[in-house]
């Protein structure tokens, strides 16, 4: 599959409905604000098994953002909606076991037990510090006071901290942000469509105020290490090569201000390494060799990443303008507009790769609500049928 | 009097309403308690107290005969009345509790269902109420509700039990009644009073004459309920009664059976009117009933228009229609069996009562008073201590399925010894009665019902039983493991085996001790095929030329690799000379072989190399098991056991590892081996000539197929399969001896030994060995001496097959431990494999670890191709391996170049399971991706990790398999699979991704 630009962005969530707080829901999106209002109904575009007036409205309580691609947060969110059946966990692992029951036909039908909220933040525990994920840049976030706690409590019954993972509580603050008004992001990263400008972050704190976009910040990153690679007699700080023969699409430069240590991707990986667990691939973090500044390794890649990676400008435009149009469209006629921005930012291959995902994500979340809906779950098992249908009619006429 | 108040306290909660009850009571309270509960179920325990009180009653019963006690006891009841006298507000005035109580009891209908639900104890009192009211009913006359208070009164007198039981009759009256109560309760409690002025005296109660016609009217009521008390009823009420204390208390026992089946079995009434006959002689027990009567004469209006027997009729339909009595139907007949059987069993006299209780009242006294006389004089009954002893004794006997059978042939074999036991009551050794005890404790609670005891009446030979299971049991609990002889000398031998098995079953609930103690007393030792002794020492007797050297004569642990019955079996088949022939060669072989056997043990295709071994040892000599054992016993085992273990676990995790080390490991052993076989064997391998591979193309196909089927493989349908996988077992079956004659050729005994273990690790030897003569023709003769070496290879063997199987799972029956391999025989021996010797000795040229030093420089194409299908045989079931072996096949043909190479893959692959642990197998990747150059193809691999780019866990793999792997330095027949790559990824924190799998692949399709 071709590389895609880590998106800025991307989280699993939990939903929790407010009228039934028993009821819950997990997804995922690289745009919690509009997804959640899409869960809601003030747009278009939620999923099946959020749409009952009973459980409207709901609320995201946490969120697990970081992930580098929309996949690997679909992979993290089907692990979190089916604990009990993920390869990501061990059997011996598990806290939640998949339940058999026979159908009337005599079928044996494996059911994902109910989770509570207690279950869902065990579980959530858990994959976060599972081999598969405890790599990963991912951060926890709670909206909710009364969920945090609970964590915590959890957090205390096992033994050692939660290593690695940012964990916080996030509660809305005030509804007036005291924060600089972020520089506005690159043309080719704003978000078409009018639709997205109503989610921008608002206030300070909670969802409302999560700042999803860093792209001031990468900007810079990516600004200075276009900078430093324009020098052609730059070398790698570490084997002392030079990046002429790959155009630096290899090289990582240190993020940290007045460090101009250029590298190969390999070998600061290998520098990172050392200090980490033998046979690792994937380094986490480590130390600058030059600035002697913890570095993660996540922020050097996402600049590799948006560098070498992201589309130029002229291209995203003429790409989502289009897009916008086909989605706008298809919101209104279908009501498919999940993660349309996000469409918008993938070219044709990946968006149809997205598509897929999406699907999935949507099937995928259905299996973990809660609330006791079978027809709810047809409903929407048929409608991601219906909209795979769509989406690949579409694909073909693009 | 004060003893006798407090024996009538239980007995008013027994027959809590009527007065009568209490005057019955004294020591028979305790009695009728007692029964009541115990006998439902009849447990155990029970019947020890039973016994226990029966045995006091018995005696007491002695000496009240001389002594006056009835007159006590009547004061004491009469002393009853004049508290209920006192008690007759309460009446008029019910305390709370007796409204809470009598509420529930208001309808006796109600009252009869919650009892039978609760217990038995509540049901007799409801029983006994609505007895009452039968009786009340069959006589409407008034006086008998002022009766009833002031038996009420007099119980309320006695004790708090009393006064509730009182209660609970009286809210009866009061729901009921009501108005009729009322009018007649002012005439009641005048009655009462003066029963109550003159309260002890049992001539108050005598005084009452007009009772008795009631009464009369109302036997016929008794008759039906047949109530053994009730006999006393009869005119003599004065005389009756203080008879009927004596009586009843001998009779207590049967009357105890004999009221619980009428409270089961018959309805209210008719449980109540047996208490009523028996309770009440006098006439206060008549006034009490005919008020009870007439309570219930609104509830049963129809009852009150027939005579008592009507009623009997329907009672029993009732309570059958009642769910109680649905319910309760069981204990009944549980009760009556078990009645039955105790009574027969402990006291003759028990079945009798029964009888009488069925019958009429007076028949029931007069057999019951009878008997107890005639029971009086067993012995056993009076003393609790003869009871106990009983019941241990009878307890033995029973209860199991096979009782009934060994019983009737204990019966017959007892006689002689029956009197020895009961004579001596100390015989029992201490031991024996502990164990006996545990035996009877676990006996008695399983049996509850009682059933099972009726068979075991005979006491005689119970003990005998007893006697000859204590010896029994004697030898074995000292020595359990050990065979204890059963003692055939008394019994006989049958009857002690079938005694050893239904006491061994009743013992333990695990018999299998027991009885296989007693095969093996029986059956010689050799005949057991587990046990490796036997089988070390036959193939020491058999081959006095193995036990030349030292090393192999030790007796070895390392058998661990072949299970011994292969070896016993092998032993058994071949006894032929060839054997000795093959020994001097075969010896230095297996012993270096044994040590890359534990190597590829590592390797982890090691399990299935016992079905093979077993399959090849059949020709195979003793010497064979000999050398596995010489090879146990070096030293490097334990330590490749270890390393085994550990990479078994390993393994579990994920499948594919590293070579090298391993290989490392095994080129030491082998090389240490070499030399110590060099200086312990001559060079010499005198295997048969090697023959050449028939042409099975020229075959025909029946001719192949029959071949085939030989082999034990599952009918293959195309030709080429059915001739590669006869290529296979033929060179697999010769292998070893071809690579003797290479090994000849070669002139160094070294290099025999070295490749045979380079055999077994790589896949190389495999091909080498082929390569000094694979179509030499084959012959049964050459065969046989195959065998030998494939016997030898045994020890080896476990690598051979080891090649085959990829799966971590043979991994870890590869274990060195001899135990291990003794499970991944069972395992791996797919029921084909092992009758075909074919199987196993493809195994020996599978081996491949990379570093083999020949490895696959001297390898002609073809010996690869039957290599892989060999190794793949004898790892799975017949079914799987036959799809596996179709799946190769497919790639196998011989001819053609890419089949060729295909082959290589898969004998890499095989070679790779081989050679690397599954723990390796990570790490291997890890290195790999870690040392991928820039420039390499798999750098995007490496780029795409530290990019956090989802990797397609398909394309790594397929790198890995063509090229990283090999690049990595890691070998070429390493292979990884997808699931392998798929663990690393997630056990590395990859994204990765199966494009294969779902609906990717279905869309990749659409696209395409």
């Amino acid at each position: 599959m071709e590389p895609v630009e880590i998106p800025a962005f991307y989280c699993v969530y939990l939903l929790r409905s407010t009228i039934n707080p028993r009821a819950f829901y997990i997804g995922s999106t690289p745009d919690p604000r509009r997804r959640l209002a899409q869960h809601n109904g003030e747009r278009i575009g939620g999923a099946v098994r959020t749409s009952r007036p009973s459980l409207r409205p709901w609320e995201m309580t946490c969120i697990v953002s970081g992930f580098t691609s929309s996949v690997a947060a679909l992979q993290f969110e089907w692990a979190w909606q089916n604990p009990d059946r993920t390869s990501k966990i061990k059997d011996s692992q598990r806290i939640s076991k998949s339940i058999r029951k026979t159908t009337k036909l005599g079928r044996t039908k494996i059911v994902t037990p109910r989770m509570g909220a207690k279950a869902l933040l065990a579980n959530l525990h858990l994959l976060l510090h599972v081999p598969a994920f405890v790599r990963w840049p991912l951060s926890v976030r709670f909206f909710v006071e009364d969920l945090y706690p609970v964590w915590q409590a959890y957090c205390r019954t096992i033994s050692g901290p939660l290593k690695a993972i940012e964990v916080t509580l996030d509660l809305r603050k005030s509804e007036q942000s005291r924060r600089s008004p972020s520089p506005p992001p690159p043309l080719g990263r704003r978000r078409a469509g009018s639709h997205s400008k109503k989610y921008l972050p608002t206030g300070e704190g909670g969802l409302q105020g999560l700042e999803i976009t860093n792209d001031h910040y990468l900007d810079r990153h990516v600004q200075k290490s276009r900078d430093l690679l324009r020098d052609e007699d730059i070398k790698c700080g570490l084997c002392a090569q030079g990046f002429v023969h790959d155009g630096g699409a290899t090289a990582v430069v240190c993020p940290h201000a007045f460090c101009n240590h250029v590298a190969h991707l390999q070998c600061l990986s290998r520098v990172f390494l050392e200090t980490d667990v033998q046979y690792a691939v994937l380094p986490t973090e480590g130390v600058c060799p030059e600035c002697r500044k913890p570095t993660k390794w996540v922020d050097l890649v996402r600049e590799l990443s948006s560098r070498t990676r992201r589309k130029s400008e002229v291209v995203k435009t003429k790409k989502s303008i289009g897009a916008a149009g086909t989605v706008a469209g298809e919101e209104g006629e279908e009501g498919e507009a999940e993660d349309a921005d996000m469409e918008l930012m993938l070219s044709d291959s990946d968006a149809g790769f997205y598509e897929i995902i999406s699907q999935i994500s949507d099937s995928g979340s259905s299996l973990s609500v809660t609330d006791s809906d079978s027809a709810a779950s047809v409903h929407s098992l048929g409608s991601a049928g219906k909209s795979k249908k769509k989406k690949s009619k579409k694909n073909r006429r693009t | 009097m004060a003893p006798l108040k407090t024996t009538t306290d239980p007995i008013i909660l027994l027959s809590s309403p009527p007065v009568p009850s209490l005057r019955i009571t004294t020591t028979n309270a305790n009695t009728t308690i007692s029964s009541p509960l115990s006998s439902p179920l009849l447990s155990p325990s029970a019947l020890l107290q039973e016994l226990v009180e029966k045995g006091k009653a018995t005696i007491g019963k002695q000496k009240d005969t001389k002594t006056p006690p009835r007159q006590v006891t009547l004061g004491g009841i009469w002393s009853v009345p004049s508290e209920s006298e006192d008690l007759a507000g309460v009446v008029t005035k019910p305390p709370p509790k007796r409204k809470r109580t009598t509420k529930p009891t208001g309808d006796p209908i109600v009252k009869n269902s919650r009892a039978k639900r609760d217990s038995i104890s509540p049901t007799l009192t409801d029983v006994l109420l609505k007895s009452k009211a039968l009786d009340q009913v069959g006589a409407k006359d008034p006086n008998k509700p002022k009766t009833k208070t002031t038996r009420k009164k007099g119980a309320g007198k006695d004790g708090h039990i009393v006064a509730k039981s009182s209660k609970r009759s009286m809210p009866t009256k009061s729901r009921f009644f009501g108005q009729p109560d009322t009018a007649e309760a002012s005439s009641k409690p005048l009655a009462y009073e003066k029963p109550a002025l003159i309260p002890k005296s049992p001539n108050k109660l005598l005084s009452e004459p007009p009772i008795h016609p009631a009464r009369r009217q109302w036997t016929p009521v008794k008759d039906t309920v047949i109530s053994i008390d009730s006999s006393p009823i009869t005119d003599d009420l004065e005389t009756g009664e203080e008879k009927d204390t004596k009586y009843r208390r001998l009779p207590d026992f049967a009357s105890m059976v004999g009221e619980m089946k009428l409270s089961t079995s018959y309805g209210r009434e008719g449980s109540a009117v047996p208490l009523f006959g028996g309770l009440d002689k006098p006439g206060n027990v008549l006034i009490k009933k005919r008020a009870i009567e007439m309570v219930n004469l609104p509830n049963s209006s129809t009852l009150a228009g027939h005579k008592p027997k009507a009623p009997k009729l329907k009672q029993p339909k009732k309570k059958q229609k009642t769910i109680t009595g649905q319910a309760t139907a069981q204990y009944r007949e549980a009760k009556e069996a078990a009645s039955h059987s105790l009574l027969e069993y402990f006291t003759p006299e028990d079945p009798s009562a029964e009888s009488a209780a069925a019958e009429k009242p007076t028949r029931k006294r007069k057999t019951a008073s009878e008997k107890n006389k005639d029971s009086i004089p067993a012995p056993v009954l009076l003393s609790p201590k003869a009871a106990k002893r009983q019941f241990d004794e009878t307890e033995c006997i029973f209860g199991t399925s096979s009782q009934l059978e060994v019983m009737a042939e204990i019966e017959i074999v007892n006689s002689p010894e029956p009197a020895e036991d009961e004579n001596a009551p100390d015989y029992l050794p201490p031991s024996t009665s502990i164990v006996r005890r545990s035996f009877l404790k676990t006996l008695t609670k399983d049996r509850k019902g009682g059933n099972k005891l009726v068979g075991t009446r005979r006491g005689a030979n119970i003990d005998l039983l007893d006697v000859s299971i204590v010896e029994d049991f004697e030898a074995p609990s000292h020595e359990f493991p050990v065979e204890p002889k059963l003692p055939e000398s008394r019994l006989g031998r049958g009857t002690t085996r079938k005694l050893w098995d239904a006491a061994a079953r009743d013992l333990n609930g695990g018999l299998l001790s027991v009885e296989v103690i007693d095969m093996s007393l029986g059956n010689d030792i050799p005949s057991l095929p587990s046990s490796p002794r036997p089988i070390e020492e036959i193939s020491a007797a058999g081959n006095p030329d193995l036990l030349e050297d030292p090393a192999l004569s030790e007796p070895g642990e390392v058998i661990e690799d072949e299970p011994i019955p292969n070896l016993r079996i092998e032993d058994q088949s071949m006894g032929t000379p060839l054997g000795k022939v093959v020994q001097g060669e075969d010896i230095p072989n297996l012993r270096i072989e044994g040590q890359p056997a534990n190597v590829s043990q590592e390797n982890g295709v090691e399990e299935e190399f016992i079905p093979n071994l077993r399959i090849e040892d059949m020709p195979a000599p003793v010497k064979m098991t000999r050398v596995a054992m010489s090879d146990a016993d070096e030293p490097n085992d334990l330590t490749f056991g270890d390393l085994a273990k550990t990479l078994d676990r390993a393994s579990s995790i994920i499948p594919n590892s590293a070579t090298i080390s391993c290989v490392g490991v095994t080129a030491n052993i082998a090389t240490t081996l070499v030399d110590s076989s060099a200086a312990t064997s001559g060079p010499g391998p005198r295997v048969q000539f090697v023959t050449s591979m028939p042409d099975y193309n020229a075959w025909i196909t029946t001719k192949l197929k029959a071949e085939v089927a030989k082999y034990g493989f599952k009918d293959l349908k195309t030709r080429p399969r059915m001739i590669s996988i006869l290529e296979q077992c033929w060179q697999a079956k010769n292998k070893r001896n071809i690579e003797h004659d290479g090994n000849k050729c070669m002139g160094v005994t070294i290099s025999n030994t070295f490749t045979q273990r380079t055999r077994s690790t790589s896949p190389s030897l495999s091909y080498h060995a082929p390569s000094g003569g694979p179509y030499n023709p084959p012959s049964r003769g050459y065969s046989t001496t195959t065998a030998p070496g494939v016997s030898k290879f045994r020890e080896n063997g476990p690598t051979i097959r080891r090649c085959p199987t990829r799966r971590p799972s043979p991994i870890r029956t590869r274990c060195p431990s001899g135990t291990e391999i003794f499970k991944s025989p069972d395992r791996g021996r797919s029921p084909t494999p092992r009758d075909q010797p074919t199987t196993s000795p493809p195994v020996a040229g599978q081996p491949a670890a990379s570093k083999a030093p020949r490895s696959s420089l001297e390898h002609p194409p073809r010996p690869l191709s039957p290599s892989k299908p060999a190794q793949s045989i004898p790892l799975r079931s017949p079914k799987r391996k036959a799809k596996k072996h179709k799946h190769k096949q497919k790639h196998h043909s011989p001819s053609s170049p890419r089949s060729l190479s295909k082959s290589l893959s898969l004998s890499r692959s095989r070679s790779c399971s081989r050679s690397r642990s599954p723990t390796k197998t990570p790490k291997m990747i890890s290195c790999i991706i870690l040392g991928v150059k820039p420039g390499s193809e798999g750098f995007k691999f490496s780029q795409a990790i530290l990019m956090y780019d989802p990797i397609s866990v398909e394309e790594l793999m397929e790198w890995l398999n063509t090229r990283g792997i090999r690049e990595g330095g890691y070998g070429k027949e390493a292979v990884v699979s997808t699931g392998e790559v798929k663990d690393w990824c997630i056990s590395n924190g990859i994204c990765c991704v199966l494009e294969d799998a779902g609906w990717r692949a279905q869309r990749a399709q659409k696209k395409s």
